[in-house]
C-alpha cells in the first residue's frame, strides 16, 4: 500500500514539475512572440514615416502627378491594426512612388531621394528580420503546445496556435529600386 | 605582370641578400680559423670565444633586420596588386586590448600577434593579423603551455549599422572550453542569450549569442547564414564570427601562420603564387560575405 502511495505521489510530483516547466516555457515564448510582434509594428511605423517623406520629396518634383495624391489618401486611410493589409498598402505605395520617380531624372538624382531609397531598403530588411523573428517564435510556441506532453498540459492552459506573419504579395516580389 | 613584380622584388633584395651572405661567409672563415687555432693552442679559446659570440650576435641581428625588411618589401608589392591603401607591418599585430574587448575568444595569459595588414578592398576597410593565444599554467615543477588560438583574426567594416552584440560560434570544431561565457559578467557589452535562427542547417553548425534578437535576425539574413555555412566549409577549421561596435570580426583558428615565406632564398614564382593565394583568402571572405555592398551606409 505504502509502495503504491509512493508511486502515485512520485508520478504526481513528476507531472506537477513537468507542468510547471511547460507553463514557464509557454509564458516565456508568449512574451518572446509579443516582443517580436512589436518589432513588426516598429518597422511598419518606420516604413510609414519614410514613405510619407518619400511622398513629400516626389511631390516636390512631380507636382502634376495626380497619382501621388491617391497614394497619400491610400496610406493615410489604411488601418495600422490590420497589419497584413497595412503592410501591403505601404509596399504598393512605395513601389508606385518609385515607379513615378522613374519619369523624373532630377528627382532620381537628388540626394534626398537617394537617401530615402537606401533608408527604405534598410527598413525593408528590418521588417523582414522582425517577420522572421516573429515566425520563429510562433513556430517554437506552436511546437511546444502541440507536442507531447504539451498537448495534454495545454488542455489546462488552453493556448491556441499563433499565426504566422506572411510576407505581403508585393514583398514576395520586392519593389524595384534602381541606383 | 607577375614576372615584373618578381624581378622588381629580386632586384631590391638580391644585393642585400648577397651582402648578408658575404658577412656570413666571413664569419664561417673566422670560425674555422678559430677552430684550427684552438687545436694548435687551447689558450686561444679564451680570446676567440668572445669574438665568435659577437659575430653570432651581429649575424642574428642582421638576419632579423633582413627578414623584416624583405617581408615588408615583398608583401607591400604583392598586396598592392589586390588592395588599396595597403600597410603591412611584419612585427606588429592587431591590438590585444581591442581583441580582448570583443570578448570573442578566451585570450589566455600569453598573447602574440604579427603580420599586421591594413587595407581596403572595393571600399571595404579591413585589418588582419596572425594571432597566437596561449594559456600557460604552472604546477609545482612543470609549466604547461596550451595553445587556445592560432590563426588569423580579421576585422571588416560592416555595411549595416547595429548597436547590439552578436557572437556566432562554431559548434562542432570549437576548441573553447565548455564553460567559456560569450560575454563576461562585468562586461562593457550587454548580456547575451543563445537564440535559434530560422535556418536549421545553420543552427546545426553554429551557436548564436546575441543581446538583441531582432538585430540578430536583421544582420543574419538567410543569404548571410548561407554564406557563413559556405565559409565554414571552405575554412575547414574553427570559425568564430562576431558583430561588435559596427565591425565584423572573423576568426579562423586554423593552427597556422599566414604569409610565411623564406626570404633568405630567391623570391620566385612559387613563392609569389603562395602569397597570392594567401591574399585571395581576404578577398574570398569579402566576396563570400558580400561585404562590398554600400546599400546601408
Amino acid at each position: 500500500m505504502d509502495k503504491l502511495f509512493a508511486i502515485i505521489t512520485g508520478l504526481f510530483v513528476i507531472t506537477l514539475i513537468s507542468y510547471l516547466i511547460f507553463y514557464n516555457r509557454v509564458i516565456k515564448l508568449e512574451y518572446r512572440h509579443q516582443e517580436a510582434s512589436s518589432g513588426i509594428d516598429v518597422a511598419l511605423s518606420k516604413r510609414f514615416e519614410l514613405i510619407t517623406n518619400l511622398v513629400e520629396v516626389v511631390r516636390g518634383y512631380a507636382k502634376h502627378e495626380k497619382e501621388v495624391l491617391t497614394i497619400v489618401t491610400k496610406i493615410r486611410g489604411s488601418d495600422p491594426s490590420l497589419r497584413h493589409d497595412y503592410n501591403g498598402a505601404l509596399a504598393q505605395s512605395q513601389s508606385r512612388l518609385l515607379a513615378i520617380a522613374e519619369n523624373y531624372p532630377e528627382l532620381k538624382a537628388s540626394q534626398n531621394f537617394l537617401h530615402l531609397q537606401k533608408s527604405l531598403s534598410d527598413c525593408e530588411e528590418h521588417l523582414q528580420a522582425a517577420r522572421r523573428l516573429m515566425n520563429r517564435s510562433a513556430a517554437e510556441l506552436n511546437t511546444t503546445i502541440n507536442q507531447f506532453p504539451g498537448t495534454l498540459f495545454n488542455k489546462l492552459l488552453n493556448k491556441s496556435d499563433k499565426k504566422y506573419f506572411e510576407a505581403e504579395s508585393s514583398a514576395q516580389t520586392p519593389p524595384v529600386i534602381e541606383f | 605582370m607577375e614576372e615584373t613584380i618578381i624581378n622588381q622584388i629580386e632586384a631590391t633584395l638580391h644585393p642585400k641578400r648577397e651582402k648578408l651572405n658575404k658577412f656570413q661567409m666571413v664569419f664561417f672563415i673566422v670560425f674555422i680559423f678559430s677552430l684550427l687555432l684552438t687545436l694548435v693552442d687551447y689558450r686561444a679559446l679564451f680570446g676567440l670565444v668572445p669574438i665568435n659570440l659577437i659575430f653570432v650576435g651581429i649575424i642574428g641581428y642582421q638576419r632579423g633586420n633582413f627578414r623584416t625588411e624583405a617581408k615588408t618589401i615583398i608583401l607591400n608589392q604583392v598586396l598592392a596588386t589586390y588592395f588599396d591603401d595597403i600597410t603591412y607591418s611584419p612585427n606588429q599585430g592587431l591590438s590585444q586590448t581591442v581583441l580582448r574587448n570583443t570578448e570573442l575568444y578566451d585570450m589566455g595569459n600569453e598573447f602574440s600577434a604579427n603580420d599586421l595588414i591594413i587595407g581596403k578592398y572595393q571600399g571595404i576597410e579591413f585589418a588582419t593579423s596572425d594571432i597566437h593565444l596561449v594559456q600557460v599554467t604552472q604546477n609545482d615543477k612543470t609549466t604547461t603551455r596550451t595553445t587556445l588560438f592560432k590563426g588569423q583574426w580579421y576585422i571588416f567594416d560592416f555595411f549595416k549599422n547595429f548597436n547590439g552584440y552578436i557572437q556566432i560560434r562554431d559548434k562542432e570544431r570549437s576548441l573553447l572550453k565548455r564553460n567559456f561565457k560569450p560575454v563576461a559578467f562585468f562586461s562593457v557589452h550587454p548580456k547575451t542569450k543563445r537564440i535559434l535562427m530560422d535556418h536549421p542547417d545553420f543552427n546545426r553548425v553554429f551557436d548564436v549569442y546575441t543581446s538583441d534578437n531582432t538585430e540578430a535576425f536583421y544582420i543574419l539574413t538567410p543569404h548571410f547564414m548561407d554564406a557563413l555555412l559556405r565559409l565554414n566549409d571552405i575554412a575547414n577549421c574553427e570559425v568564430i564570427v562576431g558583430f561588435v561596435d559596427n565591425r565584423l570580426h572573423v576568426l579562423l583558428n586554423n593552427q597556422r601562420n599566414a604569409f610565411e615565406i623564406n626570404v633568405f632564398q630567391t623570391f620566385n614564382l612559387e613563392k609569389y603564387q603562395y602569397l597570392q593565394a594567401e591574399s585571395e583568402i581576404i578577398i574570398e571572405l569579402i566576396d563570400i560575405l558580400k561585404l562590398e555592398t554600400d546599400l546601408f551606409k
